[in-house]
């Protein structure tokens, strides 16, 4: 817990056990304050505001004091900790043992200083109201760290969802930043005049890549197909403009085709690749799509780095963790072996 | 007149090769696709007449060919859309192209060149060209960071508390208390990240601003900055970067 979590949850804890130290006593602080009235009665049975005060006090520090207890016991130490039962079984034990002992001791200091022996009689009362200082303790504790639990995954499912925004965003801005799309307008204006048949189906494919990026935000899933599909088309628009200088190999088995990921997730990878690496007559670019064994996705390329290093390296591998973190609590493996980039995604059945 | 296209996407080359054919009096005498090549190819050969430049070549920004070689005649850059590209040629009144390209804008071009009074002055632009560029390098907000061997992982600088040296090896302390493992060394990483943002208190350490939590006075007038996340070293400011340190948390 962050600093201002354990401020908080100990100004909770005093809070409370004030709460629990007025609750306790509540006969004898009823005693004290209506009791005047009543003359005789006063005169055997009043209590006094020190034997009242001792009384609370002492309660309100067991209760304190376990609340610091079970900080440590009951509190989770890392954000998504789950509870085991062996520290709820401790905790009970710990804390009813402490509340009994410390009563003990205070009660014995207490005596001390303040012999009025009536309060002294009942041993029943003495342990019924340690239990009831534990039980209270606990259940506090644990409801707190139900509410601490429930707002820590509020916060980050905000935190996952706006970033599965920017995320889209971002691929929306790529697929129709204003350099993709003059780039492809500069090939057909070409094509149209040299090869109008291509330039059909050039218009062709940039109307579904197009289309496909501007609905990818209905769906937080497509199948491995629909992807593909679309892949064809963003595909024939990069190569007309890198011809053979930039080769791109597909295996995927039809077995796979119904896997799933989120939409653009192949495409953001190859554009990565696209982005950070020459594509030269020189040094030709190939990218390899696979599924492995692993029910994984796997796009590949060797390392040809550019001389100037291109802004933005990883907003868009991050960006897909993220996404793939809040769909299916798995990240998205990205490494680096023999000159060659890898990143492999896993396919959700 | 004799030109040469450096331009790595094969149809645009074809398509300004189509217009300067229609346009007349220009010889396209090469076409070069990167870099590396154009700088290649000027060591070996006389400068044309002129030149038309993508900004994107195949291995990096066009204006890294001007690091290399003198170029002494006048370039005209081409370009798909790039804002910032475009507001520095504005400024520095250099020729450019928008694509796709127009055979009237090429004749402006060339016309205006014809006009053109000295090349002293098209030295000059250029130069404050590339400078505008060299500032305006974005910092870098995404890091991908080696773990366990061969595997990589995206890290965005936002998530950096702290970068320091641990034994000769530059790591980084993130707010959820991961440490991650540089390959660069903290010289470089101080370039590289936004100084509004993180600072560099001393040789060893550069810290976030986010991760700020207090500071204290140490002894020697020097200040002790306390981090958010749990951190074993003292980071200590010298007294004489006390100023600039305050000026940074302050700004």
């Amino acid at each position: 817990m962050e600093k201002e979590g354990k401020w908080k949850y100990f100004r909770i804890a005093a809070l409370l056990s004030a709460a629990i130290a007025i609750t306790l006593h509540f006969p004898l602080v009823v005693n004290y304050l209506f009791n005047y009235e009543s003359a005789e009665h006063r005169h055997h049975f009043m209590i006094s505001f020190t034997h009242l005060g001792m009384e609370l006090f002492i309660t309100f520090l067991v209760a304190l004091l376990m609340f610091t207890l079970n900080f440590f016991i009951l509190l989770p130490v890392q954000k998504h900790e789950r509870l085991h039962i062996l520290r709820i079984f401790l905790s009970v034990i710990l804390t009813f043992s402490s509340v009994t002992i410390l009563n003990h001791l205070f009660y014995s200091v207490k005596e001390i200083l303040d012999p009025q022996p009536w309060v002294r009689g009942h041993r029943e009362e003495f342990d019924i109201r340690n239990f009831f200082v534990s039980a209270l303790v606990i259940g506090s504790v644990l409801i707190i760290r139900l509410i601490f639990q429930k707002q820590t995954v509020t916060l980050e499912n905000e935190t996952l969802r706006r970033e599965a925004l920017q995320s889209q965003f971002e691929s929306l801005k790529n697929q129709l930043s204003p350099h993709f799309l003059f780039n492809s307008l500069t090939a057909l204006k070409i094509l149209i005049k040299e090869a109008p048949d291509i330039a059909q189906n050039y218009v062709n494919s940039l109307s579904k890549a197009l289309r496909y990026t501007l609905q990818s935000n209905e769906k937080r899933l497509v199948t491995l197909k629909e992807e593909m599909d679309f892949m064809e088309s963003y595909l024939f628009l990069i190569k007309m403009r890198f011809d053979t200088n930039l080769t791109v190999q597909t295996h995927i088995p039809e077995s796979h085709l119904l896997f799933k990921i989120p939409p653009l997730t192949i495409q953001t990878l190859v554009e990565n690749a696209i982005k950070h690496n020459e594509i030269s007559r020189k040094n030709p670019l190939t990218i390899s799509i696979q599924v492995t064994p692993e029910d994984t996705l796997k796009v590949i390329n060797p390392i040809q780095m550019k001389l100037t290093p291109q802004d933005g390296t990883g907003i868009g591998l991050s960006n897909l963790s993220k996404q793939f973190m809040l769909l299916i609590g798995r990240e998205i493996t990205i490494s680096r072996e023999n000159n060659h980039f890898k990143v492999e995604v896993p396919l959700i059945k | 007149m004799t030109a040469i296209i450096i331009e790595d996407e094969i149809l645009a080359v074809k398509h300004l090769r189509q217009i300067l054919d229609e346009t007349g009096g220009i010889r396209v005498v090469e076409e070069l696709e990167s870099i590396s090549g154009a700088v290649e190819w000027f060591k070996e050969n006389p400068q044309p007449d002129i030149i038309f430049m993508d900004i994107h070549l195949a291995d990096g920004l066009a204006f890294e060919i001007f690091r290399h070689v003198n170029i002494l005649c006048p370039v005209v850059f081409t370009t798909a859309y790039d804002e910032y590209a475009l507001k520095a040629f504005k400024v520095n009144s250099i020729d450019y192209l928008l694509k796709p390209i127009e055979i009237d804008d090429v004749k402006n071009a060339l016309q205006k060149l014809k006009n053109l009074t000295s090349a002293g002055s098209m030295q000059t632009a250029l130069h404050n060209l590339i400078n505008t560029f060299k500032n305006q390098t974005k910092y870098k907000t995404h890091f991908l960071l080696p773990v366990k061997g061969d595997k990589l992982i995206p890290v965005k600088a936002d998530e950096l508390a702290c970068l320091y040296i641990d034994t000769g090896i530059v790591k980084a302390l993130t707010f959820d208390n991961r440490i991650l493992r540089f390959e660069n060394n903290l010289e470089e990483l101080a370039e590289m990240l936004n100084p509004d943002d993180f600072f560099r208190a001393n040789r060893q350490y550069i810290i976030s601003r986010k991760a700020v939590h207090d500071i204290d006075l140490w002894f020697n007038n020097r200040l002790s900055v306390n981090l958010k996340v749990p951190f074993s070293e003292k980071i200590l400011i010298s007294k004489a970067r006390i100023g600039e340190f305050k000026a940074w948390f302050g700004a």
